[in-house]
């Protein structure tokens, strides 16, 4: 037991010593310090083997509280920002030359990487997103059909900050399953593969009076980890009813009579069998799909069973030509996009070690069986079209 | 730094010492102050910015040594 | 009489265990070396983990209520058992100093990079100090509390991560070379399953001594089997991009998105580190703090606590220079330097106390 005295000693000491600990962590930042970063865009810089980078941050005053004039010409609430260095990180730091408020990347929704800087490949201007522990794989990784810093200087009608923006259309996109909606967590299990080609969304820029726009359009494709190529809307479909990823969207049928019938994907499965059969390795492909009628510009009555039967078979055929589609542009680029060299190498790992290093060849000539079975359950709220009853 | 350390060390000694005297725990004394003297010092020498050997790194050259690595 | 007067039940042992077994293990991840097939190294280690535990446990039914400092004055005589009891808790102090370092490491990369190391390291030791201090009942009772948390959480965030797992990740199974997954297993037992060598200190405790083998093997089993489900976990989440990962709990539990709401949830994983890492290193600290008393011949062993805990955070500074010397120890060396005392004591001390029929029954 001590004494009441120097307990009271000790116990002031242990205070004294307890209170530098109230300031919070070591290198404390105040919200009014610093700058979120909503959206970053990678380029390559004019100086030869500088990377460009373009920060979008948001203006927090103005997302709110927009411009106080008389309404119309009001900007964005972001600020967008760029700066060069030789590696990513250094230009990322070099922002701060010209932001005075620190950058924060924890917030971060979207990375936009140009044309001709993902041409020379991705992987050196990754590292830096994973190394760091402000950045999360969660974001979503575009490809700029031109500079990328031009897509975050492309404004939106209905939001104030653009990458947000851009963050909700690619979210969207589940709705037509027409552009890939890929992670910076899918784009590197991609990149860490041998043979998994990365894909990412394709985003493009056009001007609608003076200001600028963005759209996405399809699905960039990419061989190891160089941009070769896009996959046009059908083929981006046929991508996605392979692996799996098609949530919903329209497809476009000829009805009775030439008239256009849409259908509605409910929802879609997949599954990917490789069959070794002597030596001769081919590709099954199963997808179930699920549908409904969704509208109709044929005067003729669908909602009976045999029509239906129609239909699903129209169904399947289109999906089959979007797969189609995708496997034609595959083979031409040469790259694995369907990863099917990993569903190789888990039914058949012995095997797969001689494949591993010819796959690039072996791909292209991969034959492929497709399986499409469709069905349809709903026709909506009314059964017949208008026509005379 | 080198004010807090000595603090922090003071703090222990207070807090542990007397309890020890009036119990007459001489040797106990003696191990504790022995020890805590021992890391008063290693840690003057942090603060200090001496370089220190590096205990598991010395080991893990040791081990490198013996498989011939 | 003991210089613990505390007592603890079977089940306090037993949450002990499982909250020292996952301590730092949780977030370091053993077995990473046989990539997919991880939670199979986990696995076979723990089965090389629980045949070194029957020999602990063998060792400390021989001679109850003495811990392994006394056991070895008993069976080697004051020389020879002083200096094997001083390796021994050597062996204890280093392995505490090496959890609190990857606790440092851990924050520091993910959270706070410009914070000095000594700053978590003085807040977690002066915890382990303070229940050090306060003696082992304490201790059973905060593991009691806390690592029926810990399990929940494990199994709220293999939950939250079933729409994020691809299962097919785990495939092929069993195709890492066996050589590759034995030296992967092995160094899974080293750290964390056979490290419960440090129990030696704290099994004489235990109120009812028949207790203490169903309560360790239950525990370690059951800690396996988290460590094996985390890794299948990490596994079928992240795939291949797990190897890239240093902490891939962590990157794996930051995959957590329902909905755009339950989101971030990282900080479950940190806590995992603070509350099992915090067990690990007050066990250590509390089994070399005793011992040193036990082996000086002291009246208390609790003086020594604040000083040793010191010492403790400082060889955790001085243990590496940079991440990859801990690396390196931690591939090359640990899983060999930790045999002698994972093994080698314990085994040689039960062999030589069976050879000389100790503990003779005094008449």
């Amino acid at each position: 037991m001590l004494a009441p005295k120097s307990r009271y000693l000790a116990c002031l000491l242990l205070v004294l010593l307890l209170l530098p600990l109230l300031g919070g962590c070591w290198n404390r930042r105040e919200l009014i310090d610093l700058a979120v970063v909503v959206g970053i865009g990678l380029d390559l810089a004019d100086e030869p083997g500088q990377v460009l980078v373009t920060a979008q941050i948001v203006k927090p005053a103005e997302v709110y509280a927009p411009g106080e004039g008389a309404g119309g010409a009001q900007g964005p609430a972001v600020w967008v920002v760029s700066s060069a260095g030789e590696t990513v990180f250094q230009a990322v730091r070099s922002l701060a030359s010209v932001s005075d408020r620190e950058l924060l990347f924890s917030h971060n929704q979207i990375i936009v990487i140009g044309r001709v800087a993902a041409e020379q490949g991705i992987r050196p201007l990754l590292d830096f997103f994973l190394r760091n522990y402000e950045t999360r794989r969660s974001v979503w990784v575009l490809v700029a059909e031109g500079q990328a810093c031009d897509v975050l200087e492309a404004e939106s009608e209905l939001n104030p900050i653009p990458a947000i923006a851009i963050m909700q259309l690619v979210k969207l996109q589940a709705t037509r399953s027409t552009v890939a909606q890929v992670t910076m967590q899918d784009l590197v299990a991609r990149l860490v593969s041998p043979t998994a080609a990365p894909v990412a969304s394709l985003v493009t820029v056009f001007t609608e009076g003076a200001q600028k726009r963005v759209c996405l359009s399809g699905t960039s494709v990419f061989r190891d980890d160089r941009l070769v190529g896009r996959l046009d809307e059908t083929a981006s479909r046929g991508l996605l009813w392979v692996l799996g990823e098609v949530r919903s969207g329209i497809i476009v049928i000829s009805g009775p009579g030439g008239g256009k019938v849409a259908l509605e994907i409910i929802g879609a499965k997949s599954r990917v069998i490789p069959h070794l059969d002597g030596g001769r390795l081919t590709m099954r492909l199963d997808v179930a799909a699920e549908g409904d009628l969704g509208d109709q510009m044929v005067p003729k009555d669908l909602s009976k069973p045999e029509q239906l039967a129609l239909l699903e078979k129209g169904m399947a055929e289109a999906i089959r030509r979007e797969i189609e589609a995708a496997l034609v542009r595959a083979r031409q680029l040469g790259t694995d996009i369907f990863d099917f060299g990993t569903a190789v190498g888990r039914r058949y790992p012995e095997a797969w070690k001689n494949w591993e290093k010819r796959w690039p060849e072996l791909f292209p000539s991969l034959p492929v069986e497709i399986t499409v079975k469709t069905r349809l359950r709903q026709v909506g709220l009314i059964t017949k079209p208008i026509i005379p009853q | 730094m080198i004010a807090l350390v000595l603090l922090a060390g003071l703090t222990v000694a207070l807090l542990e010492g007397p309890g020890l005297i009036r119990q007459g725990y001489w040797r106990e004394l003696v191990v504790f102050l022995a020890l805590t003297a021992l890391s008063l010092a290693l840690g003057i020498l942090l603060a200090l910015g001496v370089e220190l050997p590096k205990v598991s790194s010395a080991i893990t050259a040791v081990f490198k040594a013996l498989l011939g690595q | 009489m003991g210089l613990e007067q505390g007592r603890m039940s079977g089940s306090q042992l037993a949450n002990l265990v499982i909250g020292f077994t996952i301590g730092s293990a949780l977030v370091l991840m053993p077995g990473q070396a046989a990539k997919q097939d991880a939670w199979i190294a986990i696995l076979i280690g723990l089965a090389e983990g629980l045949a070194f535990a029957l020999i602990y446990l063998a060792l400390a039914q021989r001679f109850p209520g003495r811990t392994l400092v006394e056991i070895s004055q008993a069976v080697y005589g004051p020389f020879l058992g002083t200096a094997i009891s001083a390796a021994f808790l050597w062996f204890l102090f280093h392995l505490g100093s090496l959890v609190l370092r990857n606790f440092s490491d851990y924050f520091t990369i993910t959270s706070m990079p410009k914070t000095p190391p000594m700053a978590f390291l003085a807040l977690i030791v002066w915890v382990c100090i303070w229940v050090t201090r306060n003696g082992i009942e304490v201790l059973a009772r905060c593991s009691e509390v806390l690592v029926p948390l810990l399990l929940a959480t494990v199994a709220l965030t293999v939950a939250l991560m079933i729409p994020e797992m691809d299962l097919r990740n785990l495939q092929p199974v069993l195709a890492t070379p066996p050589g590759q997954l034995l030296w992967a297993a092995h160094r899974s037992a080293t750290f964390p399953f056979a490290e419960t060598v440090a129990f030696l200190m704290v099994i004489p405790f235990l109120n009812n001594a028949r207790r203490a083998k169903g309560a360790v093997v239950r525990a370690l089993i059951i800690a396996g089997l988290t460590l094996a489900l985390a890794a299948a976990r990490n596994t079928a989440v992240l795939g291949a991009t797990g190897a890239i990962s240093t902490y891939p709990s962590y990157t794996a539990v930051q995959q957590i998105d329902v909905l755009d709401v339950i989101t971030r949830l990282e900080i479950l994983v940190d806590t995992s580190l603070l509350t099992m890492g915090f067990i690990k290193v007050a066990v250590l600290l509390y089994g070399t703090t005793l011992g040193t008393a036990q082996l000086l011949g002291l009246r208390s062993y609790r003086p020594l606590a604040t000083p040793i805990g010191t010492l403790m955070a400082i060889l955790a500074i001085l243990n590496f220079d940079n991440v990859a010397e801990n690396i390196a120890f931690a591939d090359l060396v640990w899983p060999l330097y930790a045999l002698p005392f994972q093994l080698g004591i314990p085994l040689l001390t039960l062999v030589v106390a069976m050879v000389r029929g100790l503990p003779r029954k005094e008449a």
